[in-house]
């Protein structure tokens, strides 16, 4: 039972942040010199629409109109946020919610595809590294590989392999989710092969910038492990090396870093920014990037609530999954 | 886990170690020495040494126009998406790149120190809304929120490096500020601060002595590490065309190089991709070493163990 | 002539180059608690990792150390001769096992009591779950505690005490015969290290067991073991009858350790400390390692490290003792 309470808890505390957040964001948005809503004005203004309809129109796409006090255009956005109500996309002139459910689905497929490579990767990376710290020669040269792919901003590698792996030699698909002509009714394996194949490059770009990070964490933290008596006490009463690194030291290095991964998660959705945009993927980053350019505000905005959303049940799934994984959690938070 | 306190060990020894554990990497020697050259071409730069950026030249006989000797050195890399010398450019944009960097990290670091130590000194309702505070900007990742800033922002304040170091840090103290809010909530318990107190210091004073002394490594180490993060955040707005495409910014050159300069197609623009990306990645990864190289003089374990061997 | 269980012979471990053990050697006899005493870092756990092999990967055994075991039907084999394996297979914690400090960590957080005793029998072949768990039970019930709760808790559900008998009985699991003990008592408190030290005696008649006590606490070796071996700088200083230690104590080692203990009721006598600081193994001072903090240390101390030889029913290490026995 105690268990529930105090996931409860966490969880109205959650929607308490999220409220918060949300509201601070659009704020700081608002309270910037160049309020979005005046410049959106202005652009109408200039092209000749009379002043009172040029009010209407900017409150008919943001929901908030130039000349309101700030607290009430806050208002009203929020209470449209918590009615899936957006506005309307300025260069699309579709409703924000329309755009975003379509975006939606492919960024959470990109991220969650890259999040578990990444993860994956990075711990065992970090495991073998940690287990064959002797072998002084092949370790020295793997940290070095790793920092510096940790040294390479994603959206740098991205342009590289963009370039190269993809616009010249031609080895991989660089731009689009699939193929054209492809659909999931008509050949549904084909569909999800192309999809796959297109990705590739994007999520190679995101994995090797994100792995190093995982692998120095977990090496770190499997070393102290394999110091610990428990491990010791393990060879002694004869368990085999594999049983010792998957259930004695992978186990417990990993715990501490667990929640390391809503943190690499906001990272990922960050870097879909520049990523999507680079290898013309369809996603909330992509969006996001093409509407900055055009100064969308209302889908800006939208695709701004969406990504902290998904941080924030991002950490919240992080916090409550943890709690059940580890023992030693559970008996603290009695 | 054995804790040391730092602050016993004379100077003298502090150096001693720092150059023995430089000396056992050699990564760590090419870090120090290549971040020395980028923070001497800035120097350079802002006290005159280095030429202005002549005037901009379109046409496609100008932009991207291949390595010559003419002018030594500054057009061996051949010329921008400007027709202006590209290693000159490069080599103008290292002051505002580790301005900016330098500042932001400073930002992040101050503030993060700041309303860590207020929040877990001071305790109760200040720690409560701090906590707050420090949640939210926790979930809103940086780079997000400068994206948008940077895009309301008027022209005269984008290139107000001032005000880019903070849009660029606008939360990213958060995660600094919890680790140090944790780590004076652990201190607050230990014995020293008890004899602190009871000889008088006053809380203020207890604050940042003792315990801002005990934590100065880790913020030190943050704070190399904040730099490349704000780098990150500088070069790669850039690169979305968010910011005024200025020759000297290294993030925009790329941005040119692939647009305009049809890296994709030809050869043309080669050396205006490839220059400012391994500008950017070797500061990152000497930075990157630094940071690790401070780490490890710091661990208190290796100290004893080099200290030793005299 | 009393049966000899373990046989250590010119025992030498290096850790890198750094030499740890030093020609240590030293017999155990069947159904007896034989003590190793010292300081921390004297070499006693090293000791004890040696002869279950469990030394890390930088450790190193010299060629000619020879680790005796003698089985039941009397063979007696080269522990350190053995491959790997079969010393897995048959002698590490089926012949010998060992009882760590429990209330530290030997147990693995995430893993249940009951885990540890199916992995345990996994890895000697016995695959009966239902047959684990019986034995399990049966051992934990021995060591008193509440069988049916401890198995199904993770061990930080567990007080020092209760992790102390868990540690206990997984090391009976196999039924071995000769068990080391490595500090069972330190880090628990009083009433509980009683217990312990009590349920160990009990069970070591129960089993018919034999036991190698590895610690530095003077009070617990004086209660229970049989003979003692006093370690220093990886080497045997002095090895005799618990009585003829506490009684007639003659390495000067021997002498400062019961001297620093407090002896109750009296009150003039004050503790010594001993002077000096623990030996650094890098950078041993030749002759004798002890001789720095010796107050009895001659010119030859300096210059010749003493070997340990026998004197009646005692071994000692010390040049004050050398001129009586070549005199005998």
């Amino acid at each position: 039972m105690r268990v529930w309470t105090w996931m409860i808890k966490k969880i109205t505390l959650t929607v308490v942040l999220w409220f918060l957040t949300v509201s601070i964001t659009i704020l700081i948005i608002l309270a910037t010199p160049g309020n979005p809503a005046l410049m959106l004005l202005t652009g109408f203004l200039q092209q000749g629409i009379p002043y009172n309809q040029a009010v209407e129109m900017v409150r008919a796409y943001i929901g908030f109109s130039p000349n309101e006090p700030i607290w009430v255009s806050w208002l009203r956005y929020v209470r449209g946020v918590l009615t899936g109500n957006l506005g309307l996309s300025i260069t699309y002139r579709i409703p924000v919610s329309q755009l975003i459910a379509g975006a939606l689905p492919w960024s959470i497929f990109f991220t969650t595809y890259s999040l578990s490579l990444t993860v994956a990767l990075g711990v065992i990376i970090g495991l073998a590294m940690a287990y064959y710290r002797e072998k002084a020669l092949i370790i020295r040269a793997a940290m070095g590989l790793l920092t510096i792919f940790n040294s390479i901003p994603n959206w740098i590698l991205a342009a590289i392999l963009f370039v190269y792996v993809g616009a010249r030699w031609k080895l991989l698909p660089y731009t689009g989710a699939f193929d054209p002509g492809m659909s999931p009714e008509a050949n549904p394996l084909g569909f999800i092969f192309s999809v796959l194949h297109h990705y590739t490059l994007p999520v190679i770009t995101m994995v090797i910038t994100s792995l190093p990070s995982w692998a120095f964490s977990m090496s770190a933290m499997a070393a102290s492990v394999l110091k610990e008596d428990y491990v010791t006490a393990a060879k002694a009463r004869g368990l085999p090396s594999r049983r010792i690194i998957l259930s004695y030291v992978a186990k417990n290095s990993i715990l501490p870093i667990y929640t390391q991964i809503a943190i690499s998660f906001a990272w990922l959705l960050v870097g879909t920014v520049w990523i999507e945009s680079q290898f013309l993927l369809p996603g909330l980053g992509s969006l996001l990037s093409v509407t900055t350019g055009s100064r969308d505000y209302p889908v800006i905005i939208g695709v701004y609530v969406i990504f902290i959303t998904a941080m924030i049940l991002g950490n919240l799934l992080t916090d409550l999954t943890y709690g059940l994984i580890d023992p030693r959690a559970r008996v603290e938070e009695e | 886990m054995r804790v040391v306190n730092f602050s016993y060990s004379g100077r003298a020894s502090w150096a001693k170690l720092a150059i023995k554990v430089i000396k056992r990497s050699p990564a760590a020697l090419m870090s120090i020495f290549i971040l020395s050259l980028y923070i001497a071409a800035s120097i350079a730069v802002v006290i005159g040494l280095v030429p202005p950026l002549p005037p901009a030249r379109g046409g496609w006989q100008n932009i991207y126009r291949p390595p010559s000797l003419q002018d030594f050195p500054w057009y061996i890399l051949g010329t921008d998406f400007t027709g202006r010398p590209l290693f000159l450019a490069i080599v103008r944009g290292a002051p505002s790149a580790l301005l900016i960097a330098f500042l932001s990290a400073l930002i992040t670091v101050t503030i993060g120190t700041l309303l860590g130590l207020a929040s877990g000194y001071i305790g109760g309702i200040v720690d409560t809304i701090l906590s707050t505070i420090i949640g939210v900007a926790l979930v809103i990742p940086t780079y997000l929120l400068s994206l948008i800033l940077v895009i309301i922002l008027p022209d005269e304040l984008k290139t107000n490096p001032f005000v880019l170091a903070a849009t660029l840090s606008i939360t990213s103290w958060a995660s600094l500020a919890r680790a140090v809010r944790s780590q004076t909530l652990s201190l607050k318990k230990r014995d020293f601060i008890d004899v602190a107190r009871t000889l008088g210091f006053s809380s203020f004073k207890i604050m940042f002595g003792e315990i801002f002394r005990y934590m100065a490594p880790f913020v030190a180490m943050s704070l190399i590490l904040s730099m490349t993060g704000a780098i990150y955040g500088y070069t790669g707005l850039a690169f979305l065309g968010l910011m005024p495409m200025t020759s000297d910014n290294w993030g925009v050159q790329i941005f040119a190089a692939i647009r305009a300069g049809g890296a994709l197609f030809s050869d043309r623009a080669i050396l205006a991709l490839w220059s400012p990306i391994i500008v950017i990645v070797l500061l990152q990864y000497s930075l990157i070493n630094i940071a690790r190289v401070m780490e490890e003089i710091l661990n208190p374990q290796l100290r004893l163990e080099l200290l030793g061997e005299e | 002539m009393r049966d000899v269980l373990v046989e250590v012979r010119d025992l030498d471990v290096y850790y890198y180059n750094i030499k740890v053990l030093s020609k240590v050697s030293f017999q155990v006899y069947k159904g007896e608690v034989y003590a190793l005493v010292g300081e921390s870092g004297c070499g006693k756990t090293t000791t004890a990792n040696a002869i279950l092999r469990i030394l890390p990967e930088i450790a190193r055994v010299g060629e000619q150390s020879v680790i005796n075991y003698y089985l039941e039907n009397g063979d007696c084999i080269n522990l350190l001769k053995m491959p790997e394996k079969k010393f897995s297979r048959e002698i590490r914690w089926r012949e010998i096992s060992m009882v760590f400090q429990g209330a530290q960590n030997s147990l693995n957080p995430t893993l249940k009591v009951k885990t540890h005793f199916f992995e345990t029998a996994a890895s000697h072949g016995i695959m009966d779950k239902e047959e684990v768990y019986r034995r399990a039970y049966e051992l934990l019930e021995a060591v008193k505690l509440d069988a049916e709760r401890v198995l199904n808790s993770y061990p930080i559900e567990l007080s020092g005490g209760m992790k102390q008998r868990v540690i206990i009985a997984l090391a009976l699991f196999l039924n071995p015969r000769f068990v080391i003990l490595d500090e069972p008592t330190t880090a628990l408190d009083v009433l509980v290290q009683r217990e312990i030290i009590s349920l160990l005696m009990e069970l070591k008649k129960q089993f018919d067991l034999t036991y190698m006590l590895i610690t530095h606490d003077i009070a617990l070796v004086a209660d229970i073991a049989d003979r003692v071996a006093i370690m220093y700088a990886g080497r045997i200083v002095e090895e005799s009858s618990v009585e003829n230690i506490f009684y007639d104590p003659k390495h000067p080692y021997t002498i400062a350790l019961l001297n620093s203990v407090p002896k109750i009721g009296d009150f003039e006598k004050l503790p010594e400390g001993l002077p000096g600081s623990p030996p650094d193994f890098k950078n041993l001072p030749r002759g004798c390692p002890f001789h720095p903090r010796c107050k009895y240390a001659m010119e030859i101390c300096r210059k010749l490290e003493p070997s340990l030889i026998e004197m009646g029913d005692r071994r000692i290490a010390c040049h004050l003792y050398a001129e009586e026995v070549s005199e005998e």
